[in-house]
């Protein structure tokens, strides 16, 4: 029995927990605790990927619902992408909450979300995923109406709806797998007994498409993202970083899990489902693009963004051949960063300038030129610039297309993604051009340094080079994603 | 003799109470009696799993007939078991609420009550149970009228008479069923019914039709609920989580067996009439999970919102009875245990806050966290449960709802399933995070009143109901096949 796996979940749920009680409101205590915590938890979870393969099954109730744990590669993966994302997130918000009183309670919420998150990565059966799903709706929901306004409020309970009703529709199809399959355990390939199934396979694609729909909530999925416009440029910066960098992952995993570990992709092949998710993921991939490129709001264009992106990603996934779900896993990893680290640029400007519209951000390089220098690499890299990340995830995703077996609508898929691309240039292009280019009538006289200290800066810079890095080197990547994508896809 | 021990040791508590009056007296007598009927319903559960318990007196059809499945110890133990948790935490409560001088009145009701109770379950013969049934009505309905308000007397009021009302309709029923049969007892119809109903479908489905629409009003399926909300909302919190939790029950438990054990699942299912009955009954339960949450979701008084969610909560257990599927059933009998648990968590914890604050508009909850930490973790553990959280009990029951949906290949149920989750989610979760977080946004509107916790010792039997709800989720195997053993045996 690997006990040690519960660690990276039980060890931040209960430090946020004691939050409290141990640091008794000193905020620099605070900070030394939360970022012991997160360090330590990193490292755990870094030592558990490094470790290979474990499993752990606790609380028996029943064959379906019991608790198990466990680390193949695919939850290695997500694991070690959420972990690392949360470590710069950390340090970043110890600048960012800085002017609020209510800090503790920010801080509480944020290590207990990692715990819920390190569960769901390394969730080995439906029920586990499932558990873990629910309670990262529950603990995230403190960090959306964090700022405590009533448009606040008002956007929390939208998320909420939203979220529960997502996971109502997933929990109706996991109650299907449960009665046709053999087991509820992710198993490569599918658990999908053809013989209990018997009569009953017209359902199965209307259940995969509930599934994939109520999942695909936290991946904003059309027509079912509109609670992300509304929360996201009212939840403090580094929670808008981490839903769009990590917990939108989490939902990318268990829409995964559910396709090629429940379901089966020879069951979802070919069927009108399948079509119908081409469609709806490309046209969730365009409209998330225009919504940004008409909106003024700095954080909610960024919201509007990870919309299109992340249908990038599901676009992969539903396509059911290798070469796509390379440049979703990639995708994964890049807009995991890349997303990360313009949500963090937009909060430290509105932090320091209190400028939060698009049109106002005319010379703020020349203010804060580190920040906007990290925009500008990330915003190239989401673009799709070679040699940046982003243009090795959309290339395969866009030869995954190519090739698939609906050539018609995979060709249109890749000619959506380069609309896509042009409109995200469109959309961030003239953001950063404006900040370092602010025109001849531009008064360089009023020019301040608002600049963020150290604590801010260092976690964008790691950021911004990761996004540039991997994407010239993604040969080990991309051998560790194909090693999960040959045994899942045949 | 064990069924009929436990009628009577609750029933001399009730006798003891009116006699001895002094305050710590009756509290003592009330809660010994329901400790002592609820081992004694353990011990008769283990009894009737090996062999059903009989007594009788005289002969069929006027006799005194007890007979004791596992599925009748297993509804006697939950009401004993629940009713011990309410009656002990009468004790801390219900001082606020009742005068002294009614006191041993309402100890004395609530054993009746439980005793009549166990006696609808434990009872065969139909003219037995029919008396209790109406004996466990004005209980009930005095548990409503003891607080002496006038809104008291008036929903009390209404609330017997319709359940009079209801408990007529199943006596008609059972009236037409001993016309055909010359039988009442349940084992007696079945056993006449299998040779005497070629010519007396119709008489056999007018007899459903009467019994079904009894049973509605009396369990308050919507829309027949109309006398829930006043009488749960207005009762003392104890009364209220006694009617919501168990009283309700009862009735459903006695419709059940009249389904399957009277009638027989044979007929049952191969008549197309009563079939068809048995699908409306699904139908309007589905309606109810729906309705019932839409109301209580318009709803600001907290306590009117929790009687709300009870009527979509019965609908799901009417929606189960209505698959006319062994699992269904099952799904059914799960949750009436899962909704006797957490309901009374939820009444009790919000009786608290109504008592130390004063004010039962949810609206003015905010920040209600910081002072009542203990009965907003009962109250928030209640609504987990309610919506169908994962390692609360409430998820086991949506689940097995949703098996049996898949079993009986009502596929649309799931979307009323899934979409009656949410509508639980939207009225119960904004309670519990106004009371977390609200006091980040308006001001503080109970920070002048002082609303201190209620003392642990108040919170025990609450605390330990809640703990059920999570014990039950997370052990619930044991449970499950004595229910399993349960069906199989009347199926």
């Amino acid at each position: 029995m690997s006990f040690w796996l519960l660690i990276p979940i039980l060890l931040p749920i209960a430090a946020g927990a004691a939050l409290p009680a141990v640091t008794g409101g000193k905020r620099g205590r605070l900070q030394v605790y939360v970022a012991a915590v997160v360090a330590a938890n990193t490292v755990i979870a870094l030592a558990i990927a490094n470790a290979g393969y474990a499993g752990l099954r606790v609380l028996e109730i029943t064959p379906v619902i019991n608790l198990f744990l466990r680390t193949d590669d695919l939850a290695r993966f997500f694991l070690v992408l959420a972990s690392l994302l949360w470590l710069a997130v950390t340090f970043y918000a110890f600048a960012y909450i800085e002017r609020e009183a209510k800090d503790a309670a920010f801080f509480r919420f944020f290590l207990m979300s990692y715990g819920a998150v390190a569960g769901a990565a390394m969730s080995g059966n439906l029920f586990t995923l499932y558990l873990f799903y629910e309670l990262i709706t529950l603990l995230t929901y403190p960090l959306v109406v964090y700022s405590g306004t009533p448009a606040a409020m008002k956007a929390g309970v939208k998320y909420l709806m939203y979220s529960f009703f997502g996971a109502g529709l997933a929990l109706v199809a996991f109650v299907f797998v449960a009665h046709f399959g053999v087991t509820t355990d992710f198993t490569p390939g599918g658990v999908l007994d053809r013989a209990l199934l018997a009569g009953n396979e017209g359902l199965l694609p209307f259940m995969f498409l509930l599934a994939f729909l109520g999942l695909g909530v936290k991946a904003y999925i059309w027509p079912l993202f509109d609670w992300v416009p509304a929360s996201y440029p009212l939840a403090p910066a580094p929670a808008a970083a981490l839903f769009s960098g990590v917990v939108s992952k989490v939902a990318v995993l268990a829409i995964i899990r559910t396709t090629f570990y429940l379901f089966g992709a020879d069951f979802i092949f070919g069927t009108w489902v399948q079509t119908a998710l081409i469609a709806i993921t490309m046209f969730t991939v365009f409209s998330g693009s225009m919504l940004a490129y008409k909106e003024k709001l700095f954080a909610r264009r960024l919201a509007y963004s990870s919309v299109s992106q992340l249908s990038y990603v599901l676009f992969g996934i539903i396509l059911l051949n290798p070469l796509a779900f390379l440049g979703a896993l990639l995708h994964v990893v890049f807009h995991g960063i890349i997303k990360t680290a313009l949500f963090l640029c937009a909060g430290a400007v509105s932090r320091k300038t209190g400028k939060t519209y698009v049109y106002e951000l005319r010379g703020i390089g020349k203010a804060m030129p580190i920040t906007m220098w990290c925009f500008t690499l990330a915003a190239l890299a989401l673009v799709g610039i070679p040699p940046t990340g982003g243009f090795i995830s959309k290339w395969h995703l866009a030869m995954g297309g190519i090739t698939s077996n609906h050539p018609t609508l995979g060709f249109v898929g890749a000619g959506m993604l380069m609309v896509s691309a042009m409109l995200t240039a469109g959309y961030l292009v003239s953001i950063f051009a404006a900040a370092f280019f602010p025109g001849h009538n531009y008064d360089y006289k009023k020019l301040v340094n608002t600049e963020p200290g150290k604590l801010m800066t260092v976690p964008l810079i790691i950021l911004a080079a990761l996004a540039i890095l991997p994407g010239m080197f993604p040969a080990s990547l991309i051998e560790y994603i194909n090693g999960i994508a040959n045994v899942i896809i045949q | 003799m064990l069924p009929i021990a436990i009628i009577l040791t609750l029933f001399a508590a009730a006798a003891l109470c009116l006699i001895f009056k002094a305050d710590p007296a009756v509290k003592l007598i009330a809660v010994a009696a329901h400790a002592a009927a609820f081992v004694l319903s353990l011990v008769m559960m283990h009894a009737a799993a090996a062999e059903p318990i009989s007594v009788i007196l005289g002969a069929e059809p006027w006799n005194f007939y007890v007979l004791v499945t596992p599925l009748d110890a297993f509804m006697a133990a939950l009401f004993t078991g629940v009713g011990l948790f309410i009656v002990w935490a009468s004790a801390g409560m219900i001082g606020h609420d009742i005068d002294a001088p009614r006191l041993p009145a309402y100890y004395a009701l609530m054993c009746a009550l439980v005793a009549t109770l166990c006696g609808v379950v434990v009872f065969e013969n139909f003219v037995n149970v029919f008396l209790l049934v109406e004996a466990s009505s004005f209980a009930a309905a005095g548990l409503v009228i003891i607080k002496n308000k006038p809104e008291n007397l008036k929903a009390g009021l209404k609330y017997l008479s319709l359940s009079i009302l209801g408990s007529s309709f199943i006596l008609m029923g059972i009236i037409i069923l001993y016309f055909i049969t010359d039988a009442l007892s349940i084992t007696g119809i079945y056993a006449s019914l299998s040779h005497n109903l070629a010519g007396n479908e119709d008489s056999v489905r007018n007899a459903l039709i009467f019994i079904t629409v009894g049973t509605a009003l009396k369990s308050a399926l919507f829309p027949l609920h109309i006398w829930l909300p006043d009488a749960h909302s207005t009762a003392p919190a104890p009364s209220s989580a006694i009617l919501s939790g168990l009283v309700l029950k009862a009735y459903i438990f006695l419709y059940i067996k009249i389904l399957h054990k009277a009638i027989g699942a044979d007929i049952l299912l191969n008549d197309h009439v009563l079939s068809t009955i048995l699908g409306a009954v699904m139908i309007t339960g589905a309606t109810a999970m729906i309705a019932g949450s839409v109301m209580a979701l318009l709803q600001t008084d907290i306590k009117r919102l929790i009687a709300y969610s009870s009527v979509s909560q019965i609908g799901y257990i009417f929606m189960g009875i209505g698959m006319g599927t062994q699992l269904g059933l099952f799904a059914a009998m799960f949750h009436i245990l899962a909704h006797a648990v957490t309901k009374p968590v939820l009444f009790l914890s919000a009786g608290s806050i109504v008592e130390q604050t004063h004010n039962r508009d949810i609206e003015k909850m905010s920040g209600l966290w910081a002072r009542m930490r203990v009965t907003m973790a009962l109250f928030t553990t209640g609504a987990l449960s309610m919506i169908g959280i994962p390692l609360f009990m409430g998820f086991n029951s949506k689940w097995v709802f949703a098996a049996g949906i898949i079993d009986s290949q009502h596929y649309w149920l799931l979307g009323v399933l899934a979409f009656s989750a949410l509508l639980n989610g939207s009225y119960y979760l904004p309670i519990v995070f106004r009371a977390i977080f609200g006091k980040f946004n308006t001001e503080d509107e109970l920070a002048d009143q002082s609303a201190p916790e209620r003392p642990l010792k108040e919170l025990a039997p609450v605390i330990c109901l809640a703990s059920l709800i999570i014990i039950f989720a997370l052990f619930s195997g044991p449970v499950t096949s004595y229910i399993l053993i349960g069906i199989s045996s009347i199926w």
